[in-house]
């Protein structure tokens, strides 16, 4: 490890990047941790109680609750994961 | 063949077309050279959010969740929908995780899971079972996706063997010649193909009167005449434990799946990953309404073709749709097998080259060796499948699918619980995975496979719902038999993790805290090759 070089580099090309000196400062990473990220529980947890969910009514579109509620799941956890990607996004 | 001969051309014209597109794949992008196992495994690294989300989506809904998932829900109702909160739980199940293996493998140059479980636990041993058990898993998935064409081929009233041969030699042409970039655009034509196939057959549902509510009563009433507990509409009481502990144990196992990890370790950069991640549910919502199909096909009395209940959906297709539609449907199917069986076959490929090849047979293998040999890899992967189909009882892919399910979830401790710590001794990682394969292997044999009126088909391998009768209950309640060994494993992992560091100190860790939070813009960024390539 000869080389000292600190370059941007522009992609995942595979030209070896070598440990810049240790003694040139360099901002560290931000830890990347974030108190959003336990929002996520909530779509993961929700479908798995089934008292919730196992029933008929109310229907939507002649859908009974137990079909299109566990289809609503898959929109929640599309709000859910944007929310907290909007919110941690450029953090890390 | 004359009924068909429309469907036919269509069917045909269109595999044929998207086989042609996987062969000039390697042009797409051209890199400098293909012979490195980042370019042709994992496309350089480059996809961005449209190439990830059809890589993803073709990954994980594939033929056989299409023809398999309606065919379950005409079969037994709602027991058989459990794949779509599964498929709603797992993306913010895995956003963290995802995001964080995204990273560390970007700086080392990681390819498979087994890559990185090697750098963190600094265990050769532990790499390589969890790489045998992702290859082992792999297989049969393959071959199950050969299912899914099969019933098309069946359908549409063709021979099965020989055509199903030629488009499985012709995709290993395009696999070992594009790498991941042939999946990857034959993936778009399979998805669109797909989408116009659901809004075809929910237009057709508009015009049936009264809409889904007629053909829910009826499916309602159909249940209400069979005999079975564990069919209806709705879960019965002892059903609701097997339904979540599966559903948890799919949406554990989805992302540790060598294929899944392939299309996130493709995508550019960690944001291409969390955005996809937010916007797959979107898919979810198509699972959905493919299911619902089911109980279409049971309105209108669709028979499934020579008993096989797998062919519901391609005959529910002939049904309702004019034959260029059907055709397309036939088509999307079809390359809805094609898509993951090229990307399995390449992650099995880069685990046989990456971590088998390179670590036994020949550590000073160079870039295009690796690929060379992954090439190969792959090509006899895929052969495999196709002479596995063809001696052997589909049956039995479905079978050992279910063993594979199980198999996937032992690596977790390492793979998704190593990514947050390395407090787990690798010693108490190798004891857990196969005491946790052991007992998997166990319960599903305990397992046996209920027929009509109380009979049992077989004694043995049944299912992979385990009935809790077997520790006492009395109840007709199931669990998942990869969730309990799952259990058993992290807790043989936990209990022994103290036991072995007192007599065998920690391997080194060569990944850093920082690896696991870069991006591809981070001007802090090192590729760590010199590690991983231990020279």
């Amino acid at each position: 490890m000869t080389d000292k070089v600190l370059v941007r580099p522009t992609g995942a090309r595979h030209a070896a990047w070598y440990d810049p000196d240790p003694t040139i400062p360099i901002a560290m990473p931000r830890s990347g941790r974030s108190a959003w990220h336990w929002l996520l529980v909530v779509p993961v947890v929700l479908p798995l109680f089934t008292p919730l969910y196992n029933r008929m009514g109310p229907s939507l579109f002649g859908i009974p609750f137990f079909y299109w509620s566990q289809l609503a799941f898959s929109v929640l956890s599309i709000v859910v994961t944007a929310l907290v990607y909007l919110a941690t996004r450029g953090r890390a | 063949m004359g009924k068909h001969a429309a469907e036919i051309t269509i069917f045909a014209a269109l595999v044929g077309f998207v086989l042609v597109v996987g062969l000039v794949a390697a042009r797409w992008r051209r890199p400098d050279s293909m012979l490195d196992l980042e370019e042709w495994g994992l496309g350089g690294r480059s996809f961005g959010n449209g190439v990830t989300w059809f890589l993803l989506g073709g990954d994980i809904y594939t033929a056989y969740t299409i023809v398999a998932l309606p065919a379950l829900i005409y079969g037994v109702g709602a027991v058989g929908f459990f794949a779509v909160p599964f498929a709603a739980v797992v993306y913010p199940l895995v956003y963290v995780l995802l995001t964080r293996l995204w990273s560390v493998s970007h700086v080392h140059g990681f390819v498979t899971p087994a890559d990185f479980v090697r750098a963190r636990f600094g265990s050769r041993a532990l790499a390589t079972l969890v790489a045998v058990a992702a290859i082992v898993a792999t297989m049969p998935y393959i071959a199950l996706q050969l299912i899914g064409m099969e019933v098309v081929l069946k359908t549409l009233g063709v021979p099965t063997e020989w055509p199903l041969v030629v488009a499985f030699v012709l995709l290993a042409l395009a696999t070992f010649r594009s790498g991941l970039r042939g999946p990857a655009l034959i993936a778009i034509v399979k998805d669109l193909l797909l989408l116009w196939t659901v809004l075809a057959a929910l237009l057709y549902v508009a015009t049936i009167p009264g809409y889904w509510s007629g053909i829910f009563r009826h499916a309602r009433a159909t249940f209400e005449q069979t005999p079975s507990l564990n069919d209806g509409l709705l879960l019965a009481p002892s059903n609701q434990l097997g339904y979540v502990t599966l559903l948890l144990g799919s949406a554990l196992a989805l992302f540790l799946y060598p294929h899944a990890l392939t299309g996130v370790l493709a995508a550019r950069n960690r944001g291409t990953v969390q955005r996809n991640l937010a916007a797959l549910p979107v898919y979810t919502l198509l699972l959905g309404a493919t299911g619902l199909l089911g109980y279409l096909a049971s309105y209108l009395n669709v028979r499934p073709i020579g008993g096989d209940r797998n062919t519901i959906v391609p005959a529910l297709f002939d049904t309702i749709f004019p034959a260029w539609c059907a055709g397309i449907g036939y088509a999307a199917i079809g390359i809805g097998a094609l898509v993951p069986a090229a990307i399995m076959s390449i992650a099995a490929a880069n685990l046989f080259t990456r971590n088998i090849y390179r670590e036994y047979i020949r550590p000073s293998a160079s870039p295009a060796q690796q690929t060379r040999v992954s090439q190969v890899a792959s090509l006899a992967v895929k052969l495999g499948a196709v002479g596995a189909i063809l001696v052997l009882n589909p049956q039995f892919a479905i079978d050992l699918q279910l063993i594979g399910g199980v198999i996937i979830l032992q690596i977790l401790p390492a793979v998704a619980v190593g990514l947050y710590t390395r407090w787990l001794h690798r010693y108490a990682l190798v004891l857990g995975l196969v005491i946790g394969l052991l007992t998997g292997l166990l319960l599903l044999y305990q397992i046996p496979q209920p027929g009509p009126g109380g009979t049992t088909i077989r004694a043995h391998f049944g299912g992979s719902s385990w009935p809790l009768t077997n520790i006492g209950f009395d109840t007709t309640a199931t669990i998942y038999a990869g969730l309990v060994a799952l259990a058993v494993n992290l807790v043989v992992a936990v209990i022994t993790t103290p036991i072995f560091r007192r007599r065998v100190p920690d391997a080194p860790d060569t990944t850093a805290p920082h690896h696991y939070f870069t991006d591809d813009t981070d001007p802090t960024i090192q590729r760590m090759e010199s590690l991983v390539d231990g020279t």
